[in-house]
C-alpha cells in the first residue's frame, strides 16, 4: 500500500495516547477535540484516517499539555544511554591502561586479545542473535541495561500517567522490530567508544613513554604467529599502513635483544592499524547498518489500527463509506405532524341489517360476534362487485380493516368511493388478528385520519 | 451527522463505466430507507418511520470501496395507490397506441404536474427509468394481495432488471413461500431475503452478487466492492472479538485483596469493590463495542438482551441471571453466602479446583515451584484474593458473545426490536473453558496491558486468539 510516510515519532505518539486512553480515560479534556467528531473527515483511506488520527492526537496533546510527560520515556533512554557510553569510555580506556601495565615490553598479540578479544566475542554473539532473532544474544547486556532501568525506575513512580506512556514507548521503540535494531544501535555504539577510548589512551601511552613490542608462544608452532602478522597485515598495507616485515618479527621475538625506532614504530602502525581494521571499522559498519534498519523498520512501522481503540474512533472520526444527496425532491415538503385525534364514544345505535364489508383483511381477521363479513375487497373484481351491492343497498356499511396494517392511499380513495356510494350510515371497524398483533397508537391515529378523510365521523370508529 | 458532498460523487462517475444506478423501489412502509440504512450500515440515512409516505422525496447515496465510487443507491417514495396507476397508464396507453411500454411510462411522467395525487407515484418511475437494476422491496407479512402483483407488472414495463427483497422474513417463513409462489407466476425466481432488521453480511453479499449475474457490465466493481465490504466486516467482527476477549482477560484476572483476618466488613467491602470493577468493565465494553458497530446508544434495544439506551439493564449480579442463562445457580449462591454473589474465595490465589492440582503437581520438582512459587509464598503467608467466580465469568462470556451476535446479524434499520421471545438461550462455552480461567488466575498482571512482560506475550495471545476464536465460531485449527 503505498502511503504517505508519517512521521515515526507521530506514530508513538498516538500508541502513547491509545494506552493512556485505555487505561486512564479520565486523566485527559476532551473539550478541546469535542468538535472534530461533528464534522467527520470524507476521505475513506487509511491515510486520511491516520491523518485525522494525528490532528486529533496533536490537539488533544496540546490541551492537556502532554508534551512533557509523552517526550519523558525517550529523554530518559538517552539519558541512559549517555551513561553506558559515558561507562564505556572509562572501560576502554581502563582496559588500554591495564593492558600496557608498568613495563616497557608490550606483548602484541596479548594486547591485541585484551582490546579486541571481547569485541569480537561480543560481535559474533551480535551476528547470531540477529540472524536467529534471539533477542537475549543481540542485545549486549550494557544496552539492556539503559532500557530496562529507566522504566523500572518510572514504574515506581505514582504518576501513571507517565507510566503509561513510558510503557507505551517501551513498547513501540524498544520491543519488535525496531527495538532490536535501536537496541542494536546502542550495543554497537557502546563498543565503538570503547574502543575508541582504548586506541586514544594506548596512543597517548606511545607517544609519551617508550615501549618494546614482542611476541612469543610455548604451544603454537613457531612460525604462526608471523605467518599471522602477515596475513592481517594485507589489508592494512592496503590502506597504508606499515606493517613489520619478516625480519623486524624475528627480532621481535621474546629475548631477541634491543629493537630499533625502526621495529617500534612498525610495531606501533601495526596495533593502531589493527584496532581500525578489526575493531572500529566492523562496528562502525554495523552501526551505520543498525541505524539503517532502524530507519527502515520505523518507517515500515504501522500501528494496529484494527484494534478496538482504533476502531471505536474511526466510527466518529471518519465519515461512513457513502455520501448522500436529494435528487427528485418533495415540493410539499413542509409536513407538519398531524394533531392527534381524540377517539369519540362509540355511538350506541349500531346499525341492523348493514352490509358488512372487509378491505384487504387476510384469514387472521377476527369480526366480532354478530358480523358475517360480506364480501372481502381483495382486487377490482371485488371492489366492483361490491360497488354493485352498494348501489342496491339502501342500509349502512360496515367496512372492516386489520387494525395493524398501515392505510394507504389507495386505500383510502377505496373507502371514500365506498361510502359516497351509501346512502345510509358508514362505520369503520378496526379489526384485531389473531394471533394478536400488537397496534400502535400511531397506527390507530392513521386510520382515524384516513375515517376524516372520508367523511366519516369519529364516533362511527369500532375498535 | 451526514456529510452531503455532491461534488465528490460526480467526480468519481466520470470513468468510462458510469456508475451502477439501483432503485429502491416498493410499496409504501416496506423498508425501502430501511434497506439502505441497512447496506450503508448507518443509521443516518433518510427518515424512518412507521407510517405511510415517510419518504416523499428521491434521496441517492453513493456507495465507495475505499475511495472508488462503485454505485448509486437511490431512495424512493412508496407506491401508494397502484389502481389509480393503472388506471392513468390505460389513459394513456388508449391515446398513444403505437408507444412502447417504456415510453408509456416516460409519458405519465412528463404528464404528472407537480401536486397531482399521483406526484409520488411519478418520482419513482421517474427514477426507474433512470437506473440499472431495480431492488423491489416486499413485507412479506403483508397479505399477498393483487395491487402488489399489479405493481411489479407496471415496473416491469420499464424494461429493467428487478429483484425482488423480501424484507422482515425473520419470523415469517410461511408468508414468505407464499410470496414466492406469487411472484413464480411472474417468472420472478430470483429474489433474496435481507431482513433489514435480522441483518446477516452474507445476505449483503448476495445482493451484490446478484446483480453481478444480472449486469455484466459491472461484474470486477461490484466484485472490489464486496471484497472491500467484507475484508471491513470481518476487521470489524475481529476487532469486537478482542474488545471482548480483553474485557473477559481484565475480569478474569482481577483480583481484590482482602486482609489476612477473616473480618467479614472486609471481606464485603473488597466484594463490592470487586462487583463494581466487573460491571464498570462490562459497561465499557458495551458502549465500546456499539461504538464499532456504529449504533448509537439511543436507537436500539437489543432483541432478547438487557441493554437499554446503551446500559445493561440486567444486572450482572442479580439474582436470576444465572438461570436465565441456564448456569448451575446452586454453587455460586453457595459461594455468594460466604463472601458476596459472584465471588470466589481464593486462599493463596488457587480457586479450590486448582488447589487439588497443584497436590498432584507437587512431586514435579523445580518447573512446578518456578510456576507456583509465588502462590505457595502466597498461601503460606494465607493472603486471600477475592476473584470472580466461575458462574460469573461463564455468565459474562455467554452474554457478551450474544450480545456480539446480535451486533453482527442486526441491520440498522430497527427502530422497535420485535421482542420474539424472553427463552435464554443456552451458549457454549469456548473449548478448554476451565484451562484459560485456571491460566489467567495464576497470571493476575495479565490484566493490565502495561505489565504483560515480553516472556508471557506469545501464551496471552494465544489465550487471546482461543476466545476470539470462539467469539466469532472460527473452526479450531
Amino acid at each position: 500500500m503505498a502511503l504517505k510516510n508519517h512521521d515515526f515519532n507521530d506514530l508513538v505518539r498516538l500508541e502513547q495516547l491509545r494506552h493512556i486512553e485505555t487505561g486512564q480515560p479520565q486523566a485527559l479534556s476532551y473539550a478541546g477535540i469535542a468538535s472534530m467528531e461533528a464534522y467527520p473527515a470524507s476521505g475513506f483511506s487509511y491515510a486520511a484516517f491516520l491523518e485525522r488520527l494525528l490532528d486529533r492526537a496533536h490537539h488533544l496533546v496540546h490541551d492537556n499539555h502532554l508534551d512533557e510527560v509523552l517526550q519523558q520515556p525517550e529523554k530518559l533512554f538517552i539519558r541512559a544511554g549517555k551513561i553506558i557510553l559515558l561507562l564505556a569510555a572509562v572501560l576502554g580506556g581502563l582496559a588500554a591502561v591495564n593492558a600496557t601495565g608498568e613495563s616497557s615490553t608490550l606483548n602484541i598479540y596479548w594486547l591485541l586479545v585484551v582490546l579486541l578479544g571481547f569485541n569480537f566475542l561480543s560481535m559474533l554473539l551480535w551476528c547470531v542473535g540477529i540472524s536467529l532473532n534471539i533477542q537475549g544474544l543481540s542485545s549486549g547486556i550494557a544496552a539492556q541495561l539503559a532500557c530496562w532501568l529507566p522504566f523500572q525506575l518510572k514504574k515506581r513512580e505514582t504518576n501513571s500517567t507517565g507510566t503509561l506512556a513510558a510503557r507505551a514507548w517501551w513498547e513501540t521503540c524498544l520491543s519488535g522490530r525496531v527495538g532490536r535494531w535501536r537496541i542494536s544501535m546502542l550495543t554497537h555504539q557502546f563498543w565503538l567508544v570503547y574502543l575508541l577510548a582504548g586506541m586514544g589512551v594506548l596512543i597517548l601511552l606511545m607517544l609519551a613513554k617508550q615501549y618494546d613490542f614482542v611476541w612469543g608462544t610455548t604451544l603454537l608452532p613457531e612460525n604462526s604467529l608471523p605467518e599471522l602478522t602477515r596475513l592481517l597485515g594485507i589489508p592494512m598495507q592496503h590502506i597504508g599502513l606499515a606493517v613489520p616485515d619478516g625480519q623486524q618479527i624475528a627480532a621481535s621475538r621474546i629475548g631477541a635483544g634491543v629493537q630499533d625506532s625502526v621495529i617500534r614504530s612498525a610495531w606501533a602502525e601495526f596495533l593502531v592499524g589493527a584496532l581500525i581494521v578489526y575493531g572500529l571499522l566492523p562496528r562502525l559498519i554495523l552501526m551505520l547498518l543498525a541505524f539503517f534498519m532502524l530507519k527502515l523498520s520505523e518507517y515500515r512501522y504501522k500501528p494496529d489500527l484494527y484494534l478496538p481503540y482504533y476502531v471505536t474512533l474511526r466510527q466518529s472520526l471518519i465519515a461512513k463509506e457513502f455520501v448522500t444527496s436529494v435528487i427528485d425532491h418533495d415540493p410539499g415538503m413542509v409536513k407538519e405532524s398531524p394533531e392527534p385525534i381524540t377517539r369519540a364514544k362509540h355511538s350506541r345505535h349500531f346499525p341492523a341489517n348493514a352490509l358488512v364489508v372487509g378491505i384487504e383483511l387476510d384469514s387472521h381477521a377476527i369480526w366480532p360476534e354478530g358480523l358475517v363479513c360480506q364480501e372481502n375487497v381483495a382486487d377490482q373484481k371485488t371492489f366492483i362487485r361490491v360497488s354493485e351491492m352498494l348501489k342496491k343497498s339502501k342500509g349502512a356499511l360496515v367496512i372492516g380493516v386489520s387494525a395493524h396494517r398501515l392505510p394507504d392511499r389507495g386505500v383510502q380513495r377505496m373507502i371514500r368511493e365506498l361510502a359516497t356510494l351509501v346512502s345510509g350510515q358508514v362505520w369503520l371497524m378496526l379489526l384485531q388478528s389473531s394471533p394478536v398483533i400488537p397496534v400502535a397508537e400511531s397506527r390507530r391515529q392513521a386510520w382515524y385520519r384516513l375515517a376524516q378523510a372520508c367523511a366519516i365521523p369519529a364516533e362511527h370508529i369500532l375498535s | 451527522m451526514m456529510h452531503i458532498d455532491t461534488k465528490s460523487a460526480g467526480t468519481v462517475s466520470m470513468q468510462e463505466v458510469p456508475l451502477l444506478e439501483i432503485a429502491v423501489v416498493g410499496h409504501t412502509n416496506t423498508g425501502k430507507t430501511s434497506l439502505i440504512r441497512t447496506l450503508l450500515r448507518s443509521t443516518g440515512f433518510g427518515k424512518v418511520d412507521d407510517a405511510a409516505g415517510t419518504t416523499r422525496h428521491v434521496e441517492r447515496a453513493t456507495i465507495f470501496a475505499g475511495s472508488e465510487a462503485v454505485l448509486n443507491l437511490h431512495d424512493t417514495p412508496g407506491i401508494e395507490d397502484v389502481y389509480a396507476l393503472q388506471d392513468r397508464l390505460q389513459v394513456i396507453a388508449a391515446r398513444n397506441k403505437r408507444c412502447t411500454q417504456s415510453e408509456l411510462l416516460e409519458k405519465f411522467v412528463a404528464a404528472t404536474p407537480l401536486h397531482d395525487p399521483l406526484e409520488q407515484e411519478a418520482k419513482v418511475i421517474r427514477q426507474v427509468l433512470r437506473s440499472d437494476v431495480l431492488l423491489y422491496v416486499i413485507d412479506v407479512r403483508e397479505p399477498v394481495l393483487e395491487k402488489y402483483l399489479i405493481e411489479i407488472e407496471i415496473l416491469g414495463k420499464a424494461m429493467k432488471p428487478m429483484i425482488p427483497i423480501f424484507n422482515f422474513t425473520a419470523a415469517h417463513r410461511a408468508e414468505l413461500d407464499l410470496w414466492r409462489k406469487k411472484l413464480a407466476a411472474f417468472n420472478i425466481y430470483a429474489s433474496l431475503e435481507l431482513d433489514t432488521v435480522a441483518f446477516a453480511f452474507e445476505a449483503e453479499k448476495r445482493l451484490y452478487q446478484k446483480i453481478q449475474s444480472l449486469l455484466e457490465v459491472h461484474y470486477t466493481r461490484l466484485q472490489r466492492l464486496i471484497d472491500h465490504r467484507a475484508r471491513v466486516w470481518n476487521q470489524l467482527c475481529m476487532s469486537a472479538a478482542r474488545r471482548i476477549a480483553g474485557l473477559i482477560i481484565t475480569t478474569v484476572c482481577y483480583r481484590e485483596h482482602t486482609g489476612e483476618e477473616r473480618s467479614s466488613a472486609d471481606t464485603s467491602s473488597a466484594a463490592i469493590r470487586l462487583q463494581d470493577f466487573i460491571r464498570q468493565a462490562e459497561q465499557h465494553c458495551l458502549a465500546d463495542l456499539l461504538k464499532m458497530f456504529n449504533f448509537t446508544d439511543k436507537d436500539i434495544e437489543l432483541q432478547k438482551i438487557p441493554v437499554q439506551n446503551g446500559y445493561w439493564q440486567l444486572d450482572l449480579f442479580a439474582p436470576g441471571v444465572l438461570k436465565a442463562y441456564g448456569l448451575d445457580i446452586g454453587s455460586a449462591a453457595l459461594k455468594g453466602a460466604a463472601a458476596g454473589a459472584g465471588i470466589d474465595l481464593m486462599t493463596g490465589g488457587l480457586s479450590l479446583g486448582a488447589a487439588s492440582m497443584l497436590g498432584a503437581l507437587a512431586g514435579t520438582g523445580w518447573s512446578t515451584f518456578r510456576r507456583y512459587g509465588k502462590e505457595i509464598q502466597a498461601k503460606i503467608r494465607g493472603t486471600r484474593w477475592l476473584c470472580v467466580d466461575d458462574s460469573t465469568l461463564q455468565l459474562l462470556y455467554l452474554r457478551q458473545r450474544q450480545l456480539l451476535d446480535k451486533l453482527m446479524n442486526r441491520g440498522h434499520a430497527a427502530c422497535h426490536a420485535d421482542q420474539v421471545s424472553q427463552q435464554p438461550e443456552r451458549g457454549e462455552l469456548p473449548d478448554g473453558w476451565q484451562q484459560i480461567v485456571d491460566m489467567l488466575r495464576q497470571n493476575p498482571s495479565w490484566g493490565k496491558s502495561q505489565e504483560l512482560h515480553a516472556e508471557d506475550t506469545r501464551q496471552y495471545s494465544l489465550i487471546e486468539k482461543r476466545l476470539v476464536d470462539a467469539l466469532l465460531r472460527n473452526p479450531v485449527l
